[in-house]
């Protein structure tokens, strides 16, 4: 992978900050890894992508209390993706691991240009509902 | 190529192509699959296949002696699979013979492999019988092929199946025996008691579920190994997730978090799965799941 294919595309980006957002610890933890995050590897999944990261290690890991945790509950409206798109946020020993994105039933269009963020669940009346203790 | 008879058939064995060095492109054209303890001992104890080998590609292959001794004409397996207690109790289908996934272009078929043409129609005896059933991996088309015998040369056709059958697709994979000699090869749909096999192998045949497969089990974060090894197959996995969270969400027990769009936890082989997905006219549809 070239410099350019390590830096995250704005799409991943932008997903990455949605899944990140909230006033928690452990999403403050990850937020901090952002900048200095690299990606290592790119799948295409043909209904998905998954995104490997691998997040500067002088940058503190999150307390997660779990050897692996994930960081769910956003959702993307993308056109061509009747039902819209998942996003998963795996996250390992504290460090940001993996991200991936899912259509539900058709297949992934590809990096899209145009898309719409949003929680679901739980996170969309509390951003910070991922599951984890604390605040 | 000569068609099975005796022996090959009771063994189960529909004899695909011949043997070649590199089988690679058998496999490739069906869907993944893993091996089925169950089957493959049960393979074991059939007389008349005297090993199972793999392909260099595409996974482990699973053998089941299949044979009917209700079959007429048919010379059954020692180990009848189906029989109370057998091997493979509560397993059935229809059709009393194999049952098989063949590539369109690994068979030398002297008939018509035309999807319009009728199966052979069946007068009891065994060359006139539906023989096995074919998947076209590139349709999903499911077809039935069986033997026919004019002026005394065998020769096969292809045709759509002609009956239903009954049970649910339970593995899809390829088998290499070596029975003797030579090498003889085959896909093959396994199929369980009780419900509509065809739109699930229409299902493993398309490229949509096999991404998916990969996407869900092909992912180690999803923490999956242990069920697909449970299972004996990825598919046999998916099947039993998606029977789990139909359930599931039979009694409400899925959460909507979003239109349409559902999550929870089903257990599947003893292991609590998230599985989140949509449901389109009262069935759910497996997204993606981990655990």
């Amino acid at each position: 992978m070239n410099d350019s294919d390590t830096r995250l595309t704005p799409f991943e980006h932008d997903v990455l900050r949605k899944l990140l957002e909230g006033d928690h610890s452990v999403l403050a933890a990850l937020r901090a890894q952002l900048p200095k995050c690299a990606v290592i590897e790119r799948e295409s999944t043909g209904c998905g992508f998954l995104t490997t990261l691998e997040p500067s290690r002088t940058s503190a890991p999150a307390v997660t209390g779990d050897q692996q945790i994930r960081i769910t509950h956003v959702a993307g409206a993308i056109p061509g993706l009747a039902r819209g798109a998942e996003f998963v946020l795996f996250v390992a020993n504290g460090y940001l691991d993996q991200l991936e994105g899912f259509a539900l039933e058709e297949e992934w269009p590809g990096t899209p240009s145009q898309y719409t963020l949003f929680f679901e669940g739980p996170r969309a009346s509390d951003p910070t509902a991922i599951g984890l203790p604390g605040k | 190529m000569p068609l099975p008879t005796g022996s090959d058939r009771a063994a189960g064995i529909v004899l695909a192509e011949p043997a070649r060095p590199d089988t690679a492109g058998i496999g490739s054209a069906a869907v993944p699959f893993q091996v089925t303890p169950l089957v493959l001992a049960g393979a074991q104890a059939g007389p008349t296949i005297a090993s199972a080998v793999q392909h260099g590609t595409g996974g482990s292959f699973q053998v089941v002696p299949v044979g009917h001794p209700g079959a007429s004409g048919c010379s059954a397996p020692d180990v009848d699979p189906w029989a109370p207690g057998g091997l493979l109790p509560g397993w059935e289908y229809q059709v009393w013979q194999e049952i098989g996934l063949l590539p369109p272009d690994g068979w030398e078929a002297s008939g018509t492999v035309d999807a319009s043409e009728q199966p052979p129609k069946s007068s009891g005896t065994v060359d006139d019988d539906l023989l096995a059933l074919a998947l076209d991996p590139k349709t999903g088309e499911l077809r039935g092929y069986g033997p026919r015998v004019e002026g005394g040369n065998a020769k096969q056709a292809f045709g759509q199946v002609g009956g239903r059958v009954n049970g649910v697709l339970k593995e899809v994979g390829a088998i290499t025996v070596t029975e003797g000699a030579p090498v003889v090869a085959g896909f093959w749909l396994f199929i369980t008691k009780g419900d509509d096999a065809f739109d699930l192998a229409r299902r493993f045949a398309t490229q949509e579920t096999r991404n998916k497969l990969h996407h869900i089990f092909g992912n180690h974060r999803h923490r999956l190994a242990d069920i697909v090894t449970a299972a004996g197959s990825e598919e046999a996995a998916f099947d039993a997730m998606e029977r789990g969270a139909q359930a599931a969400f039979g009694v409400g027990g899925l959460k909507e978090i979003r239109p349409g769009v559902f999550e929870g936890a089903v257990t599947i082989f003893g292991t609590e799965v998230t599985v989140r997905g949509v449901v389109v006219g009262d069935v759910f549809r497996v997204g993606s799941a981990w655990r």
